[in-house]
């Protein structure tokens, strides 16, 4: 179970402030979402893919990949015939196959996605769960929510040791699995998901005791060990950034 | 001054997140389409937590989701997945949370109640999910329902009515412990 997608390493991406990072991805995925030209999308795409491939390893970038690849598969297969419109392009047998309206659709589409997919494990390949609450929280993410965050990531790698003991255990307890295909899985499956959410339940108390230990639950500010402070540059990127934004967009009515 | 933090209701939120996340990774091969038990943890803590918490539940899951975390069903994450074609029915995740818990937690709870609720969860899921998957992928409505909804039915209908005994079984649990936590009526 993986909980963190963050890859050690020394790259200037790794070095970059969290924040800024936020400030340039959010600009960046405005730039992917609206109508901007196709070969500009390309080297969106292809000069963050390289940034990546250089931060963190040309192999690494092709996880990510792969995971959207379905996706991509599912535009390439059913955008085409749907766009009509425009220059046929690919005829089989007098039935047109695309066109150039569909082949511009497809391609905005295909980049559009993959250039969300490659921003996004960019940003979390090189920053760490725990500066990226930080950074949240700079940006006023309410301090519970980024409680709750924590302690769901925190619960996850524990809840699944939990399934699979529980699921070893079951199996020690049927010795011979009986009835149908469809209920032998059922049965395989629901009793462990009952028994991890009743140990779930009954691990709160605990959790609980924890947090009001530590202060969690009282009427009186926690003490904030790990900050961090308000940088000029962030307030400069986040002007250049819109600045940028609004220039590409004007530069497309001229 | 600012709102204290209620210890029960984070943990329950942050627990049930923490749910939904391994039911994402279980998933029980059935027919063409495997059934994974995301949706279903959601539903559930809908309806065993109400419908407030149920969709601080997928709105967490949702969260974690954006943040890269690979915690959608098969190991995806991101924002191709929220804004591609499936996003609806990842989107519809919070007002049926928000719907299975109102339903649920009205008057005297039964088997039949919790079958209801459920079942309005997983059909508002259909309601956003199938024109989403209509709109962006440009199809038609036929296609759509045949894509986004006919191979899902028997595994939605196995997960409400396991869902619906589950809830049954464990109605009263969550309600029955208690917490000193002074601010729990937030």
């Amino acid at each position: 179970m993986i909980t963190s997608t963050y890859i050690e390493g020394n790259s200037f991406l790794h070095k970059t402030d969290p924040r800024i990072k936020i400030i340039i991805l959010v600009d960046l995925l405005v730039l992917l979402f609206v109508p901007i030209a196709i070969p500009v999308m390309i080297f969106i795409v292809v000069l963050f893919s390289m940034i990546t491939a250089i931060s963190i390893g040309f192999y690494r970038l092709l996880i990510p990949l792969k995971m959207v690849l379905p996706i991509v598969i599912f535009i390439l297969l059913l955008t085409p015939p749907f766009y009509r419109e425009g220059n046929s392009l690919f005829i089989v047998q007098g039935k047109i196959i695309l066109t150039s309206d569909g082949l511009e659709q497809t391609l905005r589409l295909i980049m559009r996605f993959s250039g969300i997919t490659v921003l996004f494990f960019m940003f979390f390949a090189t920053t760490t769960i725990n500066n990226f609450i930080l950074a949240l929280q700079w940006f006023r993410l309410p301090y519970r929510t980024a409680l709750i965050i924590t302690i769901a990531l925190r619960y996850i790698p524990y809840m699944i040791t939990v399934y699979s003991n529980i699921q070893d255990a079951h199996k020690l307890r049927i010795t011979e699995e009986s009835g149908k295909k469809l209920i032998r899985r059922f049965k395989r499956v629901f009793p462990s998901l009952v028994s991890v959410l009743i140990q779930s339940i009954k691990s709160i108390p605990t959790l609980a005791m924890a947090l009001e230990l530590r202060g969690i639950g009282l009427e009186i500010k926690r003490t904030q060990f790990n900050i961090i402070k308000f940088n000029k540059r962030i307030l400069q990127l986040s002007i250049a950034g819109v600045i940028l934004l609004m220039t590409i967009w004007i530069i497309r009515f001229l | 001054m600012e709102k204290p933090v209620s210890v029960k209701k984070t943990i329950l939120i942050s627990i049930f997140t923490a749910l939904t996340v391994i039911g994402g990774y279980i998933a029980i091969p059935i027919g063409p389409v495997p059934i994974v038990l995301s949706n279903f943890m959601i539903l559930l803590s809908a309806v065993l937590l109400g419908g407030k918490m149920g969709s601080a539940v997928a709105l967490t899951y949702l969260i974690l989701g954006l943040s890269g975390l690979p915690v959608f069903a098969g190991g995806t994450s991101g924002l191709a997945h929220l804004t591609g074609p499936t996003g609806g029915y990842l989107l519809a995740y919070l007002p049926a949370a928000f719907t299975a818990g109102a339903i649920a937690n009205r008057g005297k709870h039964s088997l039949f109640k919790y079958f209801t609720a459920l079942s309005a969860g997983a059909l508002i899921i259909y309601i956003a999910g199938i024109p989403w998957l209509k709109f962006s992928l440009n199809m038609e409505w036929r296609k759509a329902i045949f894509a986004g909804m006919v191979p899902f039915l028997p595994g939605d209908l196995i997960k409400v009515t396991a869902g619906a005994l589950i809830a049954t079984k464990m109605d009263g649990l969550i309600d029955n412990f208690s917490l000193s936590d002074n601010s729990e009526d937030q």
